[in-house]
């Protein structure tokens, strides 16, 4: 009988511990100043992660959201994924009404399973539980109870306080158990959370709570991670991924891990080492190999994603790619690496955090597993060489705004070392516009376009060569912002230089309507390739500061040979506009009956504050009026 | 039993061996050669792939479909590699036997001009559930680079529908000779429909040496008494274009639905899955089937009345009552998703105010009915969805319930489900073409785009004349469309109204600052919506440029493309009235007053530009009308449409030179 007791109270502890009166999810109790800016309101979160081995992490998570209206239906979702290393032991959930009434209830059996990847060229063993709620009357609330366990301690799971910035907060709170010898270290972002630490037996337990967070209107630019919300990292000091063991107290020791774990991985066939010689055999110049054999490489080789179990993170292996002419990041970065190996080349991967600027950036002082991707860096004698392996279009050498200017870790035999990837500067972010025309005297206008683009700008256009012919005559007659066109000839070729990627552009159009008719006058557009900056309309207050991502300049000049009949009765005066985020300049003339303009816009790469926000405004408006610029032709 | 076990597997061999015996394909290392050798196809010089050759082989037994499929691509430059990634699916639940198996794949190279075959490994094919209703499988080929050739097959298993087949000629590569076979039961008669396709001659291609015709089918054949097997093929296939102004490119593709038209009795094991044959036999099983339209009464159904008695719908005028219910409805129901299968118990629906696009509008049927009025329920394909066929019911396109309402003489289309449509207006993406009435006996009906018009105006007015203070007082009267979506998009969040205002001013032709705005009947949708704003300018104190057609339809030719393929579907006839009085600032005169122009595509598209000047009240009055009947232009009216576009974005484009008076 007392077994059975027990039994029975073992049993019920965990929910009383989770379980609140249902009338506390009435939207009634809600805080009445948490109600603004919000889709929906967290009531309660609360998770529970459990170390009992450096193999085995148990979470449990109990957590509901109240919806307040439609658009915020998507957080009424539970959704755990589970593969090799996860697996997911309980689901259910409940469903109450605006009065906190229980509705709806939930069993595991009501969670859809789906696979995570079903794009081709796309391998891995993720698959997910998820229960989206139907659509109902609003307000309403969903409560889960979850339960996972991970047979690894390579990431510990993050506590994410406001999951969206449409969400507000009522209370949440993350609670961490690990044996008094596993050690933990933790971080928070975008505020201070503070550890409740205390002692339970032989464990220690952390935890953290966090009350009354409110949602927010979301802005244009902002440049903070996890959209603002505080977050806490926590991370091992020594892990278990599948059977290896690994230390992250360090960059250089979390390097030494990946290291081992993907030693050895390089061997080439005897065929394939005398091909890679062949290739090379009277080359002598470092750079030049490397040309060569990222060709080979982007020749070769393409990227298909194969990621099972601690594959994550370990690399298929060299020959594996040989045969089958395929891998993803890690296997095309090792293979690169074997093959300049070969070419007596050393090189060393690269872990980064691939993507936007807004993207998870690299703690320097939080040693964890934050990286989605794998480049290569060829150090040389003079110069370093960095390498994106799984593209098919970059030059040598040419990394991109997917990984550039930001902290990543090189992996070396000895271990990890801190590494900052290139960034591309004003001299190398370019866009230029040459354009000469002649106006008819009918109005329309025949035009050459001698264009180049350079670094970032030029990497929207090299998709080009995918497109069919009757994509590209879309591209091409909608590329330019003329109102009626033709395009009479038109080519975008790679001249890439020195490590750098670079387009040219030619064109031939055949403008119509291309002055506006006013009686005896006529009105002609100078700005014959207008630049749109990237700006959103705030409607109220600007809140938050703001950033640019990324340097660049356009430098254009436009020629155009008025008809004989024509003489200019007004030019638009030249106009500079200075300003912290970059300059804009125009300059406008007519000599021998014919027009020149030359423009330069220079944009700044930074992080401004939030009161600048109107200045912005101002500026990219006075950029965007030079669609006004009008030149009043008149017959002589 | 030993014979019985054995008969099918003889069957298989036969049929096998008599589907791979074509002329278009001969298995051979030359074929391969020659291909790897080629460059570039005249078929698309273009293309990163191409299908050189593709065969579905399909054979129906015992309610089950297997279909044997094998597909040799070129892959013609480097962006064509990821083709060597291969994913196909499979519908199938938990319970049936659906499957995909058989997986083989090998990449054809050529190294030193000698032909090297890759073999994929069976560890590079991963076949899983994706989710409850299908299995998926995948698979890389080794070795793909540009110019590489590659071969794969794979058979797929599923339970056999009313639509066997949907033989997609048309896909994004181009083809050079496309096929598909059926093998079918003789108590089974099909009907095949072709979309888009030249007629397929009867060519008999295993015995004349003549030239195969691009598109052609081999004499019915009997491989087995039991069986017929027929085989159609397509040759020199362009890819699909994506133009845009298409409701759904696939009503044009070329493709041909195989689908069973009747079953003999004798064959009763696959009797208990069929049924929609033809429409009227959809209209009756959906009428009949509880979980669609069966609840729906004819006589008095208590729970309506009760229902009618709740939101007072008891005027004695029919139209009002009608009006009554729908508005209730549409405002007070919850709506719980699109499905069309699963009917709620309608008692429960009309207690509880919810339920999904069915219930809804049963719940709207149901409570019109009671209240004397015939109302029945209307399905359709949205234009997301392929176009429904006149004639045959291809119910994966039907992805839409409506209420088709008679009161009074008049016929009125009602969605319960369209928060912010009015009464008989319904979303234009409903206006797909042919419908289906569910009645007694069923009757198909046209939603036509032309028969829908979206009416805007927009009034421009000068407020203050004064140089230093010049204002614009602007009304914009949406249409019952954009009205719709401007109600969605700013109840959602009302400062999106002012960002839209703001952003209207910004795009406008001069500069100007929003100085106040209002919006009318935002939460009404049965009422017009306009907004109304004044614009200050901070004008030039000497010379001003004016074009004085400051809002406009078409600020951009949306068609600049040199050729076009498909039909242009507008997505309603237009009529957009715009006029502006203009008081010139003080001391100010316009020189040279542009002319006014009418400019016309056809007796019912048009577009007026009337200008006038007035120097006594030193006024100008600009009237602008584009009427666009029309919702449907063919390819060889492209050019003439871009030309009609063009021209009235030239004639908006004029301008006013206003000087100060010397």
């Amino acid at each position: 009988m007392k077994l059975i007791l027990f039994a029975l109270s073992a049993l019920l502890i965990p929910c009383l511990c989770f379980c609140r009166p249902k009338s506390d999810f009435a939207v009634s109790n809600i805080n009445p100043s948490l109600l603004a800016n919000a889709d929906a309101v967290v009531r309660l979160y609360d998770e529970d992660v459990e170390i009992k081995s450096p193999t085995e992490v148990v979470i449990r998570k109990h957590y509901a959201v109240t919806v307040l209206k439609k658009e915020g239906a998507g957080h009424a979702s539970c959704s755990e994924s589970f593969s090799r290393l996860e697996k997911v032991e309980k689901l259910r959930g409940y469903i109450y009404d605006k009065d906190g009434a229980l509705k709806v209830k939930i069993n595991e059996s009501d969670f859809s399973t789906e696979a995570v990847s079903l794009q081709p060229g796309y391998y891995d063993d993720e698959k997910v539980k998820n229960y989206q709620c139907s659509p109902r009357e609003c307000p309403y609330t969903v409560e889960f109870f979850t339960e996972t366990r991970q047979t690894h301690t390579f990431f510990l799971p993050e506590w994410f306080v406001r999951p969206a910035y449409d969400v507000a907060v009522e209370e949440s709170h993350y609670r961490i158990t690990v044996p008094s010898d596993f050690k933990i270290r933790y971080k928070s972002f975008n505020a201070t959370l503070n550890a409740d630490i205390s002692k339970d037996e032989d464990k220690n337990v952390y935890s953290w709570t966090s009350k009354d967070l409110k949602a927010e209107r979301p802005e244009f630019l902002v440049s903070e991670e996890f959209e603002g919300s505080p977050v806490l990292m926590i991370a091992p000091e020594e892990f278990m991924l599948g059977t290896y063991k690994g230390n992250m107290s360090s960059w250089k020791s979390f390097g030494k891990f990946l290291y081992d774990l993907n030693k050895d991985r390089d061997e080439l066939t005897d065929d394939k080492k005398a091909e890679i010689l062949q290739l090379v055999q009277n080359v002598t110049d470092p750079n030049e190999k490397i040309s060569i054999l990222y060709k080979y490489l982007q020749e070769h080789v393409r990227y298909v994603s194969i990621q099972y179990g601690v594959g994550g993170w370990q690399t298929l292996d060299a020959k594996f790619v040989c045969s089958n002419g395929y891998g993803d990041c890690k296997a095309l970065s090792n293979f690169m690496y074997s093959i300049l190996k070969v070419a007596g080349i050393t090189a060393y991967p690269v872990v980064i955090y691939a993507g936007t600027h807004d993207a998870v950036k690299m703690p320097l002082d939080f040693v964890e597993q934050v990286f989605n991707h794998m480049i290569l860096c060829v150090p040389l004698q003079k110069d370093t060489v960095w390498l994106e392996c799984t593209s098919r279009d970059f030059p040598a050498g040419y990394l991109g705004s997917f990984t550039a200017n930001r902290d990543a870790l090189m992996v070396t035999p000895e271990g990890g070392v801190v590494v900052h990837t290139p960034g591309y500067g004003l001299d190398v972010n370019v866009i230029a516009h040459k354009i000469t025309g002649i106006l008819n005297t009918d109005g329309s206008m025949n035009l050459q376009m001698n264009n180049f683009y350079s670094g970032i700008p030029a990497e929207g256009l090299i998709g080009w060569s995918y497109l069919s012919e009757q994509e590209k005559d879309r591209f091409i007659n909608s590329k330019f912002q003329f109102p009626s066109y033709t395009t009479t000839a038109y080519d975008l070729v790679r001249t890439d230089k020195a490590f750098l990627l670079h387009l040219n552009e030619k064109a031939g159009l055949a403008v119509q309507g291309a002055i506006s008719k006013m009686g005896d006058y006529q009105l002609l557009n100078i700005d014959l390739d207008p630049v749109r900056l990237p700006f959103q309309i705030e409607a109220t207050e600007r809140k938050k500061s703001f950033y640019l991502p990324a340097c660049w300049q356009i430098l254009d000049t436009f020629e155009i040979t008025l008809p004989p009949a024509a003489s200019v009765k007004a030019l638009p005066e030249d106009m500079d506009a200075p300003s912290p985020f970059g300059e804009c300049h125009w300059r406008i003339e007519e000599r021998n009956g014919k027009l020149f303009a030359a423009r330069t816009i220079q944009v700044n790469q930074g992080e401004y504050k939030a009161e600048q926000y109107s200045d912005y405004e101002a500026w990219i408006d006075k950029l965007h009026s030079q669609r006004y610029y009008k030149v009043v032709l008149q017959s002589k | 039993m030993k014979i019985k076990f054995l008969l099918p597997f003889v069957f298989l061999i036969f049929i096998t061996n008599s589907v791979f015996a074509k002329r278009n394909f001969v298995e051979s290392e030359s074929f391969y050669k020659e291909h790897l050798l080629k460059k570039s196809y005249d078929i698309d010089t273009s293309a990163s792939a191409i299908v050189l050759y593709e065969t579905a082989d399909c054979f129906i037994k015992d309610g089950m479909q297997v279909t044997k499929v094998r597909r040799i691509v070129k892959i013609v430059k480097k962006t064509g590699v990821d083709d060597g990634n291969v994913s196909v699916y499979v519908h199938s639940s938990e319970s049936d036997f659906g499957g995909i198996s058989n997986i083989h794949a090998q990449t054809y190279n050529l190294v030193d001009g000698v032909v090297v075959k890759n073999v994929m490994p069976d560890n590079a094919i991963k076949i899983d559930r994706g989710s409850d209703d299908f299995i998926y499988g995948k698979f890389s080929l080794p070795a793909v680079a540009a110019g590489s050739v590659l071969d794969y097959s794979y058979e797929t298993k599923k339970e056999v529908s009313d639509i066997v087949a949907d033989w997609e000629i048309e896909g994004e590569m181009p083809k050079l000779v496309s096929e598909f076979s059926l093998t079918y039961p003789a108590g089974i008669s099909l009907a095949f429909t072709p979309q888009s396709t030249p007629e397929f001659l009867q060519f008999d291609d295993n015995q004349s040496d003549s030239a195969s015709p691009i598109a052609y089918t081999t004499p019915l054949s009997t491989p087995d008494i039991r069986y017929y097997h027929k085989r159609w093929v397509r040759r020199n296939v362009q890819g699909i274009p994506n133009e845009n102004f298409v409701y759904n490119g696939k009503n044009y593709s070329e493709r041909i639905v195989f689908r069973i038209a009747s079953i003999s009795q004798t064959d009763s094991w696959y009797r208990y899955k069929s049924g929609y044959f033809n429409w009227y036999h959809l209209n009756n099983r959906v009428k009949e089937r509880r979980q669609v339209f069966g609840q729906l009464k004819d006589g008095h159904y208590p729970p309506a009345k009760q229902f009618l008695k709740r939101i007072g719908a008891q005027d004695s005028d029919k139209l009002t009552n009608a009006k009554t219910i729908y508005s209730y409805i549409r405002d007070s129901f919850v709506y719980k998703g699109n499905s069309l299968s699963t009917a709620r118990d309608l008692d429960w629906v009309l207690r509880n105010n919810l339920g999904n696009r069915l219930d809804l509008n049963l719940a709207l049927i149901s409570a019109l009915r009671e209240a004397g009025m015939n109302a029945y329920p209307v399905l359709l394909s949205t234009r997301k969805s392929v176009k429904l066929n006149e004639d045959f019911p291809n119910i994966e396109g039907i992805d839409y319930v409506l209420t088709s309402l008679k009161v009074d003489g008049e016929s009125y289309y009602l969605d319960p489900t369209g928060k912010y449509y009015p009464f008989g207006t319904i979303p234009p993406s409903c206006y797909n073409g042919f419908a289906w009435l569910v009645n007694d006996t069923g009757m198909g009906i046209q939603l036509d785009p032309k028969d829908i018009k979206e009416r805007m105006v927009i009034q421009v007015k000068t407020s203050n004349n004064s140089l230093d203070d010049y204002r614009f007082h602007i009304q914009k009267v949406f249409g019952k469309y954009t009205a719709a979506q401007k109600r969605e998009r700013w109840l959602a969040d009302t400062l999106l109204l002012k960002k839209d205002l703001l952003q209207d001013v910004k795009d406008a032709i001069i500069e100007g600052k929003l100085t106040e705005y209002k919006v009318n009947n935002l939460n009404n949708p049965d009422a017009t919506l306009s907004v109304e704003y004044e614009v200050k300018y901070d004008l030039p104190k000497d010379n001003i440029f004016l074009q004085p057609s400051l809002y406009n339809y078409f600020t951009e030719s949306p068609f600049k493309s040199e050729r076009r393929y498909n039909p242009i579907e507008m997505p309603y006839a237009i009529d957009v009235n715009y006029s502006l009085v203009l008081q010139l600032p003080e001391h100010y005169q316009v020189e040279n007053p542009p002319t006014s122009s009418m400019l016309e595509y056809d007796d019912s598209d048009y577009y007026k530009y009337l200008i006038q000047y007035y120097p006594e009240t030193n006024s100008l009055q600009l009237n602008t009308k584009l009427n666009m009947q029309r919702t449907i232009f063919l390819p060889k009216e492209y050019n003439d449409l871009k030309t009609f576009v063009n021209k009235i974005i030239e004639t908006q484009q004029k301008a006013l030179l206003i000087k100060k008076a010397s």
